[in-house]
């Protein structure tokens, strides 16, 4: 379709008219401050929208906040589950006939692993979890273990939690067994989960793999807790019938925050 | 384009603009009002005339100027070029046509940040905005060019 073409004279009228048009309506907006007012109009008109839109999403962040929050504590909860079934596992593993686990935690409470010294674990060979303390129990010597697994003892009480010293701190020492009998005083390391006992007899009763267990011969732990697994054999270079064996602990502190474990008074 | 989603798509443009006010996306946005105008142009079959575009650039700047100068100047201008123009806006060269809304967008642009208080980090849009409208129109071009070439 072919566009109409205005004659100059219209062209000219109409520029004219229009722009009195425009002078009008800038003239009429400036006068009655109508930008003013229309903005504010619409700010207030859309207010209206906006605010329902922001506590709609306000509540609905809400609501999702929720929903994370439950699926956290359900994942720790399954965590939790997760590691006490692998604790369970590995207790049924290591245990021998002759083995009473059940025993072994009569008359022991249960409290929480509350905080682990990292730091000073990594840095400075001074291995210490905290714990609860739900009996108020007053100072002494208490024995710490998770599950069927020896742990470490107390150290320091005060009211409200227990210092436990672990069994691979280089101060800690605990007598120990092997299914064949083999009985020896082991010491913390200090480094990583490790505690080591030294065999002067010749008599080698034991390898790579085997489980240890308390022997209760020290008073404070009771007997049949399983402490480790022998990671390492190395003889010694000054004297050639002695043998160093590492055992690695079971209890692994950065997994324990917040898990089960059992006082023994 | 029938007068009923004429107007109401222009009540969409003027919250939608707000939006991007308040979100301070405007400065990185084209111009939602001279983008309509150009497809609305682009389709009717009549233009119309040229106090209707007066009208419409004082509406926008009732709501988004503190004085009713820039949008009202500039759809004047475009109206004057619409209606006095030998040539419909589709039958002009690509060329010719991004030419024009280019330098449209910049006289906007100029009067908005003249007249208006808008803060320094807002004025990068004297320079981005002309060139977004003309993307958006060069892809309308290509897009529509078969059927305009039918209707010519």
């Amino acid at each position: 379709m072919a566009k109409e073409i205005l004659p100059f004279q219209k062209k000219l009228s109409l520029t004219f008219f229009s722009f009195i048009f425009v002078v009008l309506l800038v003239y009429l907006s400036q006068n009655f401050a109508l930008n003013e007012k229309s903005q504010r109009l619409l700010i207030k008109t859309l207010n209206v929208p906006g605010q329902f839109i922001s506590r709609f999403l306000n509540e609905y962040q809400e609501f999702e906040n929720q929903k994370i929050a439950q699926l956290e504590e359900e994942i720790l909860n399954l965590r939790n589950q997760i590691y006490e079934n692998e604790l369970e596992l590995k207790s049924l593993e290591n245990s021998r006939p002759y083995n009473n686990l059940d025993i072994s935690l009569r008359g022991s409470s249960e409290t929480f692993i509350n905080s682990f010294d990292q730091i000073n674990f990594t840095c400075c060979n001074k291995h210490r979890v905290y714990i609860n303390n739900p009996n108020n129990l007053e100072n002494g010597i208490y024995a710490i273990s998770q599950g069927n697994f020896a742990l470490g003892k107390t150290k320091n009480i005060s009211k409200r939690e227990m210092e436990v010293r672990l069994l691979s701190d280089p101060e800690e020492y605990i007598s120990i067994k092997n299914t064949t009998g083999f009985f020896c005083i082991a010491k913390g390391t200090g480094k990583g989960r490790l505690i080591s006992c030294l065999n002067e007899s010749k008599a080698e009763r034991y390898q790579l793999g085997d489980t240890f267990f308390t022997t209760g011969f020290d008073g404070i732990y009771p007997p049949d807790l399983i402490v480790g697994r022998i990671v390492n054999i190395s003889a010694n270079q000054s004297n050639i019938f002695q043998h160093n064996i590492e055992i690695e602990l079971f209890f692994d502190p950065y997994q324990s925050i917040n898990k089960k474990v059992n006082i023994h008074e | 384009m029938n007068e009923v989603i004429r107007y109401s798509s222009f009540v969409c443009l003027i919250i939608l603009n707000q939006i991007l006010l308040a979100t301070n996306l405007w400065p990185i946005s084209p111009d939602l009002f001279l983008v309509h105008t150009l497809i609305y142009t682009t389709f009717v079959k009549k233009i119309p005339n040229i106090y209707l575009f007066i009208f419409m650039g004082f509406l926008i700047d009732l709501f988004f100027s503190n004085t009713s100068i820039p949008y009202t100047i500039t759809y004047f201008l475009v109206g004057l070029y619409l209606n006095f123009s030998s040539l419909k806006w589709i039958q002009r060269s690509l060329l010719e046509q991004l030419i024009l809304i280019i330098s449209i967008s910049f006289c906007l642009n100029i009067l908005l940040f003249y007249v208006n208080d808008f803060s320094d980090e807002m004025s990068k849009r004297i320079f981005i905005n002309p060139f977004l409208n003309s993307m958006i129109w060069v892809l309308i071009f290509i897009n529509q060019r078969h059927k305009w070439l039918k209707n010519i």
